[in-house]
């Protein structure tokens, strides 16, 4: 490795400017959340009832990875340096919160748990391993911490373990799920919303005076009336997610927290001690019910979505389906048509070919009957006679069972097909008519590696089409001229047949219309014949070309992949009809 | 191609009947069929009906043995290749030949049936024809003349 590229350089000082904007971003808001937490703390110990600061750590780390742990660190360190703790102590408390953040992040990213609260178990893991259990690493490592600095006397540790606690939890109850949440604004809330959310909290402010300031009206059980503000918290939690549920319960934490510092509503009665816990279980009740209700409320609109969009999933396939289904029977049903016409343009060939057998057949039985007359029967003679009778036979059967397989009606179906042996059947049916319009049928055919994949009777008619089209072309030149040759040919995975006439020249306008419906210049023809034929090739996944040839008339290639070919995959009965291409 | 080959009929088993006997027996029959079959077994039939048989199988190889052959009852297809079983009359009678013809046809598009005004109706057959159906028409054909 020769040294940095310059784009490895900009990669690089792409990253250090995120990194710099999300440690900023995280520095301030935990010194933010680090001061709104010592405004309610003991001034002697840097010990609040609330303790966002921590909450604020713990999204951080989820959210941004251990990358932000000396960010989270320093702002700690900064924050409790000043406080009146002495400096290793501080240093102590900002090692312990960042150790338990870690601590809890980590578990929950072992537990798979998403930012997003998108399902209830992210909300249990977060309540629990977040909230619960990640506190309770901090609040002993901080307690441990003030004890050895001799700031918390023995006596009151368990009470100062209790507060450091319950602070840190009801911090990450509060300020994780904002700051986890905010940048869902749009999709959560969002502008539109809006208003009923500003409606929301201004009727939920109305229990929050009713129970926190005095007004003089409700002197009696205003405790009781504490759990009033539980509707409005399910409402956001309800209509606005996660974050909806977040602001709202910080609205009526910030009333409560006001309020009882200035010795108004429930939880003013006791000691500051009680007070304080009092008022954590009483944010901790909110935010768990709105959390859990929020993740409950995601992820069933998330199942809902799921299940709608699988039906619109499987109507719409189902109606891919029936509209394939309709084009293959539509081609199938066309492409019999296209036979039936080939077969009436045929219909003489068809009955003359009959006929000879059975014109021979006829007479090879009177002589055997006149031979069975004879005393002695002529034994040799006989037999000889009897076996031209069988062979005739034999002939006008195959002449009807190939016209029969021409016209036989079923759906497309696909098994190998062998080229060679499907134009030999064709150029058998059309060679009398071809010798008989003095057209010289040329037949060179080349040797297959494999099968086509397809339908033996459909191709049949495309390559009977092909040559019934090319002795048209010629069968009015001049004798010399009367020339049709076939070829087939299989380079690489692809079989072509090829059909080669030296009919007249043909247009550049004419060229164009060649495989149009209905565009034909011949008298009685429906013009379906090469539309046909495009569309049973195009349905076996190949190309059906013309190119007009130097010296007059047209070649017509029909290219098919072989069977087991990429491009054989998957030949569908359920094409398009290629009508128009 | 010729076949020459000449069986004695004693006896006709055909329901018209001994009078046609004497005419056809013994007579040359000229075939031109392009189909194997067909005139293999035209060939036999006639044969063991007692006349004899020549085969060709293209109205060019007829023609071009035409000066040297007997007079005889020409059985004629119509659809050769080359040249049709109708250009073939027009070429004997243009060369002052007037043989008693029957014409067989194997196909019925239309077109055949000008041929059957222009030879006679009843020296026209569609293949498959009866065998009694052609030994009359050969009857008729030869009394004409």
């Amino acid at each position: 490795m020769g040294g940095h590229t310059n784009s490895d350089l900009s990669t690089r000082s792409r990253h250090l400017r995120s990194w710099l904007i999300q440690a900023s971003v995280v520095f301030i808001a935990y010194y933010l959340a680090g001061k709104l937490g010592q405004a309610s703390a003991e001034r002697s110990s840097n010990l609040g009832p609330l303790w966002p600061a921590y909450g604020i750590a713990l999204a951080a780390l989820l959210r941004l990875g251990n990358r932000m742990i000396p960010v989270v660190a320093a702002s700690a360190f900064l924050v409790a340096s000043q406080s009146p703790v002495p400096i290793v102590a501080a240093a102590g408390q900002a090692l312990s919160t960042t150790f338990a953040a870690f601590c809890g992040s980590y578990l929950l990213r072992r537990l798979s748990f998403d930012c997003s609260f998108a399902r209830l178990r992210d909300s249990v893991a977060f309540v629990t391993v977040g909230a619960f259990l990640s506190p309770v690493i901090s609040a002993s490592l901080g307690t441990a911490v003030l004890y050895l600095a001799g700031i918390e006397p023995y006596s009151h540790i368990m009470r100062a373990w209790l507060v450091y606690w319950m602070g840190d939890g009801t911090g990450v109850l509060l300020a994780t799920p904002l700051a986890l949440s905010v940048s869902n604004f749009r999709s959560q809330i969002g502008l539109k919303r809006l208003p009923e959310y500003v409606a929301l909290n201004v009727l939920l402010l109305l229990p929050c005076f009713a129970i926190f300031v005095d007004s003089g009206l409700t002197e009696v059980g205003r405790d009781s009336l504490t759990f009033s503000v539980l509707p409005f918290i399910m409402w956001a939690a309800i209509r606005f997610g996660v974050l909806g549920t977040a602001l709202s319960t910080i609205l009526v934490a910030t009333v409560a927290t006001v309020a009882t510092a200035h010795g108004e509503g429930p939880f003013a009665h006791n000691e500051t001690f009680t007070n304080a816990a009092l008022l954590d279980v009483f944010y901790a009740v909110l935010s768990v019910t709105g959390i859990m209700l929020a993740a409950l409320i995601a992820e069933r609109t998330r199942a809902e979505e799921q299940r709608d969009e699988l039906f619109r999933a499987q109507a719409a396939s189902q109606a891919r389906e029936e509209a394939e289904k309709d084009a293959a029977l539509l081609r199938d049903k066309l492409a019999h048509l296209g036979r039936v016409d080939m077969l009436n343009a045929l219909s003489g060939t068809l009955a003359h070919e009959i006929n000879q057998p059975l014109a021979a057949i006829r007479l090879n039985t009177e002589t055997a009957i006149f031979f069975l007359a004879k005393q002695p029967v002529p034994v040799d003679e006989l037999g000889a006679v009897l076996g031209d009778i069988r062979e005739d036979g034999k002939r006008a059967g195959d002449v009807l069972k190939q016209a029969r397989a021409l016209l036989k009606k079923e759906a497309t179906s696909h098994q190998d097909v062998d080229l060679n042996s499907a134009v030999q059947d064709v150029a058998r049916l059309l060679q009398f008519s071809a010798s008989r319009k003095g057209i010289q049928l040329d037949i060179v055919l080349g040797s297959p590696a494999k099968p086509i994949s397809g339908d033996h009777v459909q191709i049949q008619q495309v390559v009977m089409n092909l040559l019934m089209n090319a002795c048209e072309a010629v069968e009015k030149r001049e004798p010399s001229l009367r020339h049709v040759r076939l070829t087939t040919s299989f380079p690489g995975h692809a079989a072509i047949v090829a059909v080669t006439d030296t009919g007249p020249e043909i247009s550049e306008e004419a060229m164009g219309h060649l495989f149009e419906p209905f565009y034909t210049t011949k008298q009685g023809g429906m013009g379906l014949g090469l539309a046909i034929c495009r569309s049973i090739v195009h349905a076996h996944k190949g190309t059906l070309t013309a190119i007009r040839n130097p010296n007059g008339g047209i070649t017509f290639s029909a290219e098919f992949p072989l069977a087991g070919s990429a491009a054989s995959e998957n030949i569908e009965s359920g094409q398009q009809v290629h009508i128009n291409s | 191609m010729i076949s020459p080959q000449r069986t004695e009929v004693t006896r006709i088993v055909m329901g018209s009947g001994e009078k046609d006997e004497p005419l056809l027996s013994g007579r040359i029959v000229y075939i031109v069929d392009d189909d194997p079959s067909v005139r293999n077994a035209l060939t036999r039939y006639l044969a063991v009906m007692g006349m004899d048989v020549m085969g060709f199988d293209s109205a060019e190889e007829f023609l071009a043995q035409l000066a040297g052959l007997p007079a005889g009852l020409l059985i004629v297809d119509m659809q050769l290749p080359g040249i049709c079983g109708l250009q073939l009359i027009r070429e004997m009678a243009r060369a002052g030949i007037h043989w008693p013809t029957v014409v067989i046809s194997g196909s019925h598009e239309g077109h055949e049936d000008e041929v059957a005004l222009e030879v006679g109706p009843d020296r026209y057959l569609r293949k498959p024809f009866d065998a009694e159906a052609l030994l009359r028409a050969l009857h008729f054909a030869g009394i004409e003349e």
